[in-house]
């Protein structure tokens, strides 16, 4: 019996251990102290790499933007990099060709945003509907140009439009048409939405396909009692409830209407109607690294920065007064 | 027990995995005490890499590795300032002449003086070696110069029922209207309104020197819309307003595309653009042919000078000792100069390298020309100078003349418009500008 029972009272000592009042308070408190870092160090790749990629930059910016480089006689003597406090801001502020570069994405970013969200809006419909055959293949076909790089596409585009190349170009001198200059100061910001709309439609859609494959279809189902018809349904039902990722999807194409780089950029070798000042990044990054003035080039992608964020901030608090929330 | 234990474990093990991740992308920096020294030399040519080779093989302390860069200048000046200022730039780099003041006040050339330059002073041509030298300085060697003339497509202007190249440019125009008959893809030349060397060297050639020095004031003197610059752009105006020109930049597809075919029938280019016409219109042989480059006023000899190259040591470099030397092997050593003047095309300034048989010797591309003799019976305006701040004017100057171009606004009106924006970045830089 005695033997027997020795046991026992060893494994309710071992389970004591456990249990929310424990004796031995030294492993434990390493054990609370783990508890309270683990989650830390889960996270930690992630802030390294954010502080390494954006923190880091972003304070390094800040702070060249607060420079000027002065030279002194016929200037070829090196620099002397000088305080400037806000002088830099104040220029970019002040200059023109900034605000015609913000202008112009802004009228851009109007007309292409609700293209794109339209067709992808009607793409993950039809996507969504029994109508469509051959679903995976098309959901595929659709998601496909987001996977092609930016620049790779931009090119491809380029070949498009360029006068001597294009088959679209050609096709249209083969009957009798006047030949059409996609590269010109009226045209190429039109031809670099159609590579936009292009690259990100098939991406929305699939965003708002998932989201409406997400729905409970009893909604649905009570609509049709109800007696709607199958647009009914789409337009009174299922677009208020994607609502979420319709808004996501517009708040991300803004962000990207703002910093527009890769096609102004790639585009600018086939017309003239591009220049270096075409787009607010385009801008910050020629002052920056063309005219090698680091530190005016950071003033520019500072503010460029913050208008962005006022635009985001403004466009989501705009649609959380209208409905509950993102 | 055992389970907080290999948490922790598992923790500490990542965070340590993490730091050796983070360190090891910054210690790229460790010095190797022993073996060659290392040496990047960056440049144009696809070559370069063959002649780092034969450099290395005669010299076992020193390790050369030559990587070609994408040669657009906008692309290339901003990389190399990029990386001088970041601290990883290349020991050597080709710079073109007119980049060499803006290199210069960045801080980026090394002054070759102090490491023997005038030994090898005599061996290159005179006037070349005046494009190295600022304020008693050596800042590299001259590997090749770059005068003007005229490649012109003797098929595209036979057909138009010319029989001679254009020995003015009264004639020029004249047979731009013809070469237009054609047909309406068939242009005499692209003007190319982004190719600021280019355009800087049509207005040299002509006369209008867009910057100098008051020495008086130790102040630049700006002149981009003199009268003379004026005269210039009014000629390619005139051609542009009629349709006879083209305007795709070179270089770009198309342009290749015209080149090829022979519906942009001519290039007045400097003497290294023989190479560029032979690769892109490596099928026309026999068709294409040089001549002096067109003049303002018949019988005078006047060109511009578009690029050229000095080879540099650029600021920063460790090793500025082995960096000359190897400079030095490259533009005076046969192995170099030879792949330099037989493969890349150099005209060299190289005066060993002049006699080679070469650069004397009719070319079966261009119906046996001697091409460089075309570009050796010139004349050019010494007075030319180069700013500051090219890096700056260019980007200026590509988008006033591309803006002019695309909105078919007038050109003078973009030389006007960069006068004031060139005066207003210098003045920016605390830089003494004189209003001429």
């Amino acid at each position: 019996m005695e033997t027997s029972t020795m046991p026992r009272a060893a494994d309710a000592r071992r389970l004591n251990t456990r249990s929310p009042r424990p004796r031995i308070t030294g492993s434990l408190r390493w054990q609370r102290l783990a508890r309270f870092v683990t989650p830390y160090v889960f996270v930690l790749p992630f802030l390294a790499l954010f502080a390494a990629f954006f923190l880091l930059p972003f304070a390094y910016t800040l702070w060249l933007s607060l420079f000027a480089e002065h030279r002194s006689g016929l200037g070829l003597g090196p620099p002397q990099v000088v305080w400037a406090g806000a002088a830099n801001y104040v220029k970019a502020l002040h200059d023109p060709t900034f605000w015609d570069s913000i202008k112009r994405v802004l009228i851009f970013g109007a007309v292409q945003i609700p293209v794109e969200m339209l067709m992808a809006l009607v793409l993950a419909f039809l996507m969504d509907s029994a109508l469509i055959r051959l679903r995976r293949f098309f959901r595929l076909a659709f998601f496909v140009p987001y996977a092609v790089p930016g620049v790779v596409a931009t090119i491809m585009w380029g070949f498009f439009y360029s006068p001597g190349f294009s088959p679209i170009v050609h096709s249209i001198v083969a009957l009798h048409l006047p030949a059409p200059d996609f590269l010109g100061p009226n045209t190429v910001l039109w031809s670099i939405a159609n590579i936009s709309t292009w690259e990100f439609t098939g991406y929305n859609m699939v965003i708002f396909f998932s989201a409406l494959q997400a729905l409970p279809q009893e909604i649905f189902e009570a609509g049709r009692i109800d007696g709607l018809s199958e647009v009914g349904i789409a337009w009174r039902l299922k677009l208020p409830l994607i609502r979420p990722a319709l808004l996501l999807g517009i708040l991300f194409a803004l962000i990207g209407t703002l910093q527009l780089f890769n096609e102004p950029k790639i585009l600018t070798s086939v017309s003239h109607a591009i220049t270096t000042t075409y787009t607010p990044n385009l801008l910050a990054y020629n002052i920056a690294f063309v005219q090698t003035n680091y530190y005016y080039g950071g003033a520019i992608a500072i503010i460029l920065g913050a208008i962005t964020f006022i635009f985001s901030f403004a466009f989501t608090r705009f649609t959380r007064q209208q409905s509950g929330g993102l | 027990m055992r389970h907080w234990h290999k948490r922790v474990f598992f923790s500490l093990a990542l965070l340590l995995g993490l730091t050796m991740i983070l360190s090891a992308c910054g210690g790229s920096s460790s010095t190797q005490s022993s073996g060659p020294v290392q040496l990047t030399f960056w440049g144009f040519n696809q070559q370069i890499a063959e002649q780092a080779d034969a450099f290395n093989k005669t010299h076992p302390n020193i390790h050369v590795t030559g990587l070609k860069q994408p040669s657009g200048p906008d692309q290339y000046y901003p990389k190399v300032l990029t990386a001088v200022k970041a601290g990883n730039a290349p020991d050597v780099a080709l710079i073109e002449y007119q980049y060499i003041p803006t290199m210069v006040a960045n801080n980026a050339l090394v002054d070759l003086t102090k490491y023997g330059a005038s030994d090898v002073k005599s061996q290159f041509d005179s006037s070349a070696w005046s494009q190295v030298v600022e304020g008693g300085a050596v800042y590299g060697y001259p590997q090749d110069t770059g005068p003007m003339g005229l490649f012109y497509n003797s098929a595209t202007f036979k057909k138009a029922g010319i029989d001679h190249p254009p020995a003015t440019w009264d004639e020029f125009a004249q047979d731009a209207v013809k070469i237009h008959a054609l047909g309406p893809n068939y242009y005499i030349v692209s003007f190319p309104p982004k190719s600021t060397g280019w355009i800087q060297a049509l207005m040299w050639q002509a006369g209008a020197i867009w910057f100098s020095v008051d020495t008086q004031a130790n102040a630049w003197k700006v002149s981009i819309n003199s009268d003379a610059a004026k005269k210039v752009a009014s000629y390619w105006q005139g051609l542009l307003d009629k349709g006879l020109v083209a305007t795709l930049d070179d270089f770009s597809n198309d342009w290749n595309a015209g080149l090829d075919k022979g519906t942009i029938a001519s290039w007045p280019s400097a003497v290294w653009g023989q190479g560029v016409v032979k690769g892109n219109a490596a099928d026309a042989a026999g068709k294409w042919s040089v001549a002096p480059m067109p003049q303002w006023q018949a019988g005078s000899k006047q060109v511009g000078m578009w690029g050229g190259s000095a080879i540099s040591v650029i600021g920063g470099t460790k090793h500025p000792k082995e960096a000359e030397e190897f400079v030095r092997w490259y533009l005076t050593n046969d192995a170099s100069l030879q792949i330099g003047v037989k493969e890349i095309g150099w005209f060299p300034s190289n005066l060993n390298a002049r006699k080679y048989p070469e650069v004397n010797s009719p070319d079966a591309y261009f119906s046996n020309q001697i091409v460089d003799a075309t570009f050796t019976d010139i004349t050019t305006d010494p007075n030319w100078t180069w700013p500051p701040d090219l890096t700056a004017v260019n980007q200026m100057m590509g988008n006033d003349f591309a803006a002019a171009v695309a909105n078919k606004t007038p050109l003078s009106g973009a030389l006007d418009q960069l006068q004031q924006q060139v005066v207003q970045d210098l003045k920016s830089q605390n830089i003494n500008v004189v209003s001429s």
